[in-house]
Parts: structure tokens; sequence; C-alpha cells
């Protein structure tokens, strides 16, 4: 009997705390968002249902949880731990990535420039609410963990919250994921706020077609330029463009159709998973995740408006207007926010086509996101 | 009021300026990705100077298969109407 007890004891119903229990109806809510919302499916379901793994209560002694040294779920949260996952999600990315929109239309890489606003304002707002509330205490790493969720780049945030924030990487990268998945919800009212409705009547010119040789170069150009210039995203943006260089160069098709699908397919698994199962309740459930979700919110905000208000900016000195819908998808969140881009232009004028000019400054904002991160990252190493 | 100045004082305090790595952050992007744009603007005209040096190997170079498909259609036509000359 006693050995009965002894096991009722070590049982998840008897050591359930109401932190598990919140967490894994959090869990849920992401499961069934993936489900009957179509939010994200291929990473809240995973992260969802990592949640409520990880939120299983068990004896201390057992070594199960991601936290714990030795056990399955610490070897692969170790891709996450170490930022092994995202450069290799960023391969499988350029190894889908057409960049002939950015490629035909050059000056709109800037709105994806300018997006990264959102980046550094939320480093700033992360720094002095420091000083008003005294439990929250960012520092400056911190900080700069907590703003590159404004990329809206969850390998990105991941990748930066490894190297800087360790500590706040399962609420950095819950955080980073679900306002990606949030994007047709959060962007629209920002585009439509900032706006008027001539604006969003602009056509722009279709654009023009790109040649094989210049799909070619640009990968190894773009990486010389950015690594040489910021070392710091050199792995990131080595892999995105790595990716990319397979799918163009047409030698290595195998290679970039593995890379484009089993490959990024079984990372996204692994990390969805280790980053759900990270969000114990012990470790979430703080005044500081709250926070990281409130400045990432923010965050988010700010970048949608910045590349909105750059492409009305660039409109004073161009002869032909940028439609500054556009700039929304400064953003990286690819290509979600080149669709919300499209699906608010066409509320206006169901003729207007405006996804492949979006998906510019689309890809142009995971580059100046991993440049942020690389920058950030070089600046605070120390 | 006081825990606004204390706030920003954090910003510009703290180690390296918040305020600094912002700004500074924010240019390096915007000159990364500057350069990116002006490269792949200058691309075209590079690629119409490089192609005078090295025209494009698709015109150049042609497969066993179009060499085979060639050698048939000339058969075809030699069958058909005759040798050219």
């Amino acid at each position: 009997m006693d050995i009965l007890y002894q096991f009722i004891e070590t049982t998840g119903f008897a050591q359930m705390t109401w932190g598990n229990a919140i967490m894994i109806v959090i869990g849920i809510v992401f499961i069934s968002l993936a489900i009957i919302k179509d939010y994200e499916p291929l990473l809240l379901l995973p992260i969802g249902f990592g949640a409520v793994v990880g939120n299983i209560p068990f004896v201390a002694n057992m070594a199960l949880g991601v936290y714990d040294e030795g056990s399955v779920m610490s070897f692969i949260y170790f891709g996450v731990r170490q930022g092994v996952f995202p450069p290799l999600i960023f391969l499988g990315i350029g190894a889908m990535t057409d960049f002939s929109t950015m490629l035909s239309n050059p000056k709109l890489i800037l709105l994806g420039a300018a997006a990264q606003i959102g980046i550094f304002l939320t480093l700033i707002g992360a720094v002095f609410l420091g000083g008003l509330f005294d439990g929250l205490n960012f520092g400056i790493r911190e900080a700069a963990a907590i703003g590159i969720i404004g990329g809206a780049d969850g390998p990105t945030s991941i990748f930066l919250a490894s190297k800087l924030a360790p500590h706040l990487l399962g609420a950095i990268a819950i955080a980073a994921y679900s306002y990606m998945a949030l994007v047709p919800v959060i962007q629209p009212p920002i585009m439509k706020l900032l706006t008027t409705k001539k604006e969003r009547l602009i056509r722009m010119k279709p654009p023009r077609e790109v040649g094989k040789r210049e799909k070619i170069i640009f990968p190894i150009a773009a990486f010389l330029i950015c690594a040489l210039i910021v070392p710091g995203a050199m792995t990131l943006l080595g892999m995105l463009f790595l990716g990319n260089l397979l799918k163009e160069s047409c030698v290595t098709e195998r290679l970039a159709q593995t890379a484009r699908t089993s490959m990024i397919d079984i990372v996204t698994i692994l990390l969805g998973f280790s980053v759900g199962a990270s969000t114990q309740a012990s470790n979430f459930l703080t005044p500081q995740s709250l926070c990281i979700f409130g400045l990432g919110a923010a965050s988010f905000c700010v970048a949608t408006a910045g590349g909105v208000l750059f492409a009305k900016f660039m409109n004073l000195f161009l002869k032909d207007k940028i439609n500054p819908l556009v700039g929304a998808a400064g953003v990286s969140a690819v290509p979600d926010s080149a669709r919300v881009v499209q699906m608010v232009g066409q509320q206006e004028d169901p003729d207007n086509f405006l996804l492949m000019h979006a998906m510019a400054p689309n890809v142009a904002g995971v580059i100046g996101s991993a440049i942020a991160a690389g920058i950030l990252w070089s600046i605070l190493v120390h | 009021m006081n825990s606004v100045s204390v706030g920003w004082e954090r910003v510009l305090n703290s180690e390296p300026n918040g305020l600094a790595v912002s700004a500074v952050g924010m240019c390096i992007v915007f000159v990364s990705l500057v350069l990116i744009s002006a490269f792949i603007a200058a691309l075209p005209h590079l690629l119409t100077l490089v192609a005078k040096v090295f025209p494009d190997s698709d015109t150049k170079a042609a497969t066993d298969h179009d060499r085979v498909a060639v050698a048939i259609a000339a058969a075809l036509y030699r069958e058909k109407y005759g040798s050219p000359e």
C-alpha cells in the first residue's frame, strides 16, 4: 500500500501546480489556434504540444525536463540553447526564397531596413522600463534580445536570445513566434491607420524579369557585403545565402530540395517542440515574461509603422510611387506579412496585386533583422 | 515623473549607452541594405559589360541532346526535300 501511495505522490496529478495547469491550457490554446484558425500551424502546433509536455510535473530526481542535465529533452533543446537550429532554418528559408522581386526593384530594400526601427526603439523601451519597475530590471543585453522580437523573425530572435539572454529564451521565442502567427491580426489596423484610401489604391509597376546570372551572383555578393560589415550576422546570413545559391545555381537541386523540405521540417519540429517544452511554469510565468510579451507587441507594431511611414517618406521623392502598404512587409515574417499586404490592398482594389512587390521588403526584412542581430551581438558580446 | 527620469537615466547610463547602441545599430542596418541595394541596381550594367567578355553560355554550348536533335532534323529534312545544295 505504501508503494501505491508513494507512486501516487509521483504522478503529475499530485504535483500539479496552478502555473502548470495554466501553461497546459495555453499550450492547448496554441494547438487550437493552429488547427482551427490555421495560424502558423507548422510552428504553433509543435510549440503548443511542447508547452503541454514541458508542464507535466515530475519527481525532481528524474531527468526529464529541458533544463535537466542529461535528459533527452535537454539534448533536443541543445539546438536552441546553442543557437544551432536558427541557421539551419535559415538554410531552408534561403532554398525556398526567390529574391527576384527584390532584384527587380532594389529601392524596396530600404523598407526592409526602415522596419528594423522596431528592434532598436524597443531596446530603449526595455531599458527604460527597468527604471520604472524594480522587478523587471532589464539590462541592455536583455533589452536587445527582447527588441529583436520586432524583427518578426523567430529564428533570429532565438539566435540572439541564446547569445545575449539565455535565461529569457523561452519567453522571447514564444513571443516572437506568437506575433509571427498573429501578423494577420496585428498589422492591418496599423496599415489602415497610417495610410489614406488614395495611397492604398496606388498601383505599382510590374517587376522586371531578372536574369539567371543576377540571381546567382546576388547571394554571393550580398553575403560578402553583409558579413564584411557585420561579421556577427555571418552564421545566419551565410546559411540563408548558401540555401539560396543551392537553389539558384541549378546544379545542386537535390541539396536545395532537401534544405527546403525534409531538413527545415525536421528542424522546425525539434525547435518548436523544445521551445514549447522550455516554458515550464516556474520559469515562464513571471512578470518579466509578461513584460516581454508587451514589449514584443510594441516592437512589432513600431516595426510595421516604421515600414509604412518610410514608404510614404520615399514617395515624396519618387516619380513611380510605392504603395505604402508594401512597407508593412518590411518586418521579416515571410511570407505572411506580404500576404497581409496583398489582402489589405485588395480590400480597396480587388485588381491590385501587391504580393510580388511586398515580397521585396519582406525578404529584405529577413536580411535586415539578421544584420540587426549581428550588430547587437557584436556590440554587446563583452 | 521621477521614475521617468530614472528610466531615461538607465537608458543613457547603461553600458554601452542604449541610445547610442540604437542609433548606431539603425545606421549600420541602413548602410548595409543601401549597399546591397546599390549593388543590385548596378548589377545589370556590370553584367552587360561582363557579357561582352564572357558571352552567355546558354547561347554558346549545346548539349548532346541538342546536337542529336539537330542531326535528326537535318536528316529528316534531307530525306524529305533532298540536299540543300
